[in-house]
């Protein structure tokens, strides 16, 4: 049984139909309804999404399970693959080769563990838009203060639609090292860090990282709902009425433990294909 | 004012390649490979050019992933002569002119300039996995030359031999054939100088020239799965300090998880499968293909 389930033939029939599967998932994100209800993965934890996905888009809550189920069944042909024979043979016969050849198949698993472990742990917000003054609270007793957006660059980039801005963001009209948000870190309403956030340079504090998205304007009409509603976000500046267009950014918020064990694990699996491809001096 | 120097370079690559084309035909090796050298050295200039005006490594857009492209499938091409008979080189140099002229042709309607500037090329990661990937791009395009010329030489061989055969039996040696085939039913040792002695040295020969082409792929091809991981790994980096997380539930992350998924899948072939040698050049030729499509389509 475990020869069967180790065997190579179920390597490749599972490489072939998560191929398939992926190529399910291209055509899928064509379709706009299909491709909202995946983006929400992005944002929420594998079980959490499939309880509000499940019965509004059936047809990617399959996919999304079916990808799972095809990619352990990879993860366990590897496992007992790599501890009854490319194990046994490193050990029997030890050289480099070898032992690559097998310290590959276990980095590979090590990497595909980290990405099913951050599916069902952690935890991630997108597009929090913070404002300076505002401040948003955070689990285990974090919050997340907004001192200041500091803004250096012709502000139309921001207003203009995405794929417009991106012809017009050139690396001579938008300087991404001198437009950042001052923020501050709280714990238990002590300050715990502060950093100046900029595009591609988040603020990281143990397996938190705050990153900052992309800058934003207050749509008036957001600033006079919440003025009325007051939702739960704070405003510890305590302005008035806010008509004119306030500058803020859009935030992603996210915990996963296993992030810096997926980059060393991925880098040591290269480093381990090196060292076969520099030891296969011979055809087979 | 760069732009008519780009499209004369382009041109100019254009004419080098069918040059080469004509004189693969004319089995002039060292006219080939001085030609092929001088497209190599052609399109690094592009390059150079893009590197000290743009400040960046060169990244999608079809004109200067065609010409990196090129360049690297050229420079790979000058790689693999090295103790090579000329006939192995002849082939090699036209299968890398016909695809190089097939990208330049591709894209001979789109404008002979460099992709428009991005804020987030002045960084580094971003630099690395646009790069890599197209490095990648051009080793499995490589690996998927390899492969094709491995079963194109079988091809030949197989043409090559029935031709002989039928030309061999309309002659007088009919007779001996006849005789011959009856000797190898019954174990009796074919004299040296017989046409079935002589086409199993053919077929003997065609193995080992299979074997250089199949060989030289399954290394390239592992050699490319470092470059992409190589650049996965960066793109990993860049989206985690972007958008917050190393992996996306995108169709671009899919893609490239389909990329991966290719590689393997040549990598596990099961024995049935890997000893037949179409399925093996068709199964690694994959993901050049998919690749030039992630890329030209975007």
């Amino acid at each position: 049984m475990i020869q069967r389930i180790a065997s190579i033939h179920l390597t490749f029939y599972s490489i072939i139909s998560l191929g398939v599967l992926l190529i399910m998932g291209v055509v899928l994100c064509y379709f706009p309804d299909h491709q909202s209800a995946i983006d929400g993965l992005n944002s929420s934890l594998i079980h959490h999404w499939l309880g509000e996905t499940i019965s509004s888009n059936p047809i990617v809550s399959i996919w999304v399970i079916i990808v799972c189920m095809v990619s352990a069944i990879l993860f366990i042909n590897a496992l007992l693959c790599s501890a009854t024979t490319l194990l046994s043979a490193a050990l029997k016969r030890p050289s480099l080769k070898r032992w690559s050849f097998m310290l590959m198949h276990v980095l590979f698993l090590l990497v595909l563990a980290c990405h099913g472990l951050s599916l069902i742990s952690g935890h991630k917000t997108e597009n929090i838009q913070l404002y300076p003054g505002e401040s948003h609270e955070l689990s285990d007793g974090f919050s997340l203060v907004i001192q200041g957006i500091t803004f250096v660059d012709d502000t139309r980039l921001i207003s203009m639609k995405t794929k417009k801005n991106r012809h017009l963001m050139t690396r001579k009209t938008f300087h991404p090292d001198k437009n950042y948000a001052s923020v501050v870190l709280m714990q238990n309403q002590k300050p715990v860090t502060s950093q100046k956030v900029m595009m591609l340079n988040p603020l990281v504090h143990g397996s938190m990282r705050i990153t900052l998205n992309r800058f934003l304007f207050e749509n008036p009409v957001r600033g006079d709902e919440r003025d009325g509603k007051n939702s739960g976000k704070k405003n510890e500046a305590g302005d008035g009425i806010k008509k004119e267009k306030k500058m803020g950014a859009a935030f992603t918020i996210s915990k996963n433990r296993f992030t810096t064990v997926f980059f060393v694990a991925y880098g040591l699996l290269i480093s381990t294909i090196i060292c076969f491809v520099l030891t296969k001096h011979s055809p087979r | 004012m760069l732009l008519p120097f780009l499209s004369l370079l382009y041109y100019l690559v254009i004419v080098l390649l069918t040059l080469v084309l004509y004189f693969v035909v004319k089995k002039k090796i060292q006219v080939v490979k001085k030609i092929l050298f001088t497209s190599m050295i052609l399109t690094g200039s592009g390059i150079t050019i893009l590197i000290f005006t743009e400040h960046r490594l060169p990244l999608y857009g079809a004109f200067e992933a065609t010409f990196y492209l090129i360049f690297i499938l050229t420079l790979l091409e000058i790689q693999f002569w090295k103790n090579k008979e000329i006939s192995i080189q002849l082939k090699s140099c036209g299968g890398t002119a016909v695809i190089s002229l097939g990208l330049l042709l591709y894209h001979i309607m789109q404008p002979k300039e460099f992709n428009p500037d991005f804020f987030m090329y002045g960084n580094p990661w971003v630099n690395l996995f646009f790069n890599l990937r197209l490095t990648a791009t051009a080793l499995f395009t490589r690996t998927a030359l390899l492969y094709q010329m491995g079963i194109w030489g079988q091809n030949i061989n197989n043409s090559t031999k029935f031709n002989n055969e039928k030309i061999d039996l309309t002659t007088a040696q009919k007779d001996s054939l006849k005789i011959c085939s009856k000797a190898t039913s019954r174990n009796i040792k074919i004299p040296a100088t017989s046409p079935e002695n002589n086409n199993q040295k053919i077929c003997k020969s065609q193995n080992l020239k299979q074997n250089i082409f199949f060989s030289s792929a399954r290394t390239l091809l592992l050699v490319g799965l470092v470059v992409f991981l190589c650049s996965e790994w960066a793109g990993s980096w860049w989206c985690l300090n972007w958008l917050g997380d190393s992996w996306q539930w995108s169709k671009g992350f899919f893609k490239a998880a389909i990329v991966f998924m290719l590689v393997m899948l040549t990598c596990h072939l099961p024995p049935s499968f890997a000893r037949n040698s179409r399925i093996k050049a068709m199964t690694g030729s994959l993901p050049a293909l998919f690749l030039m499509w992630t890329i030209f389509y975007h």
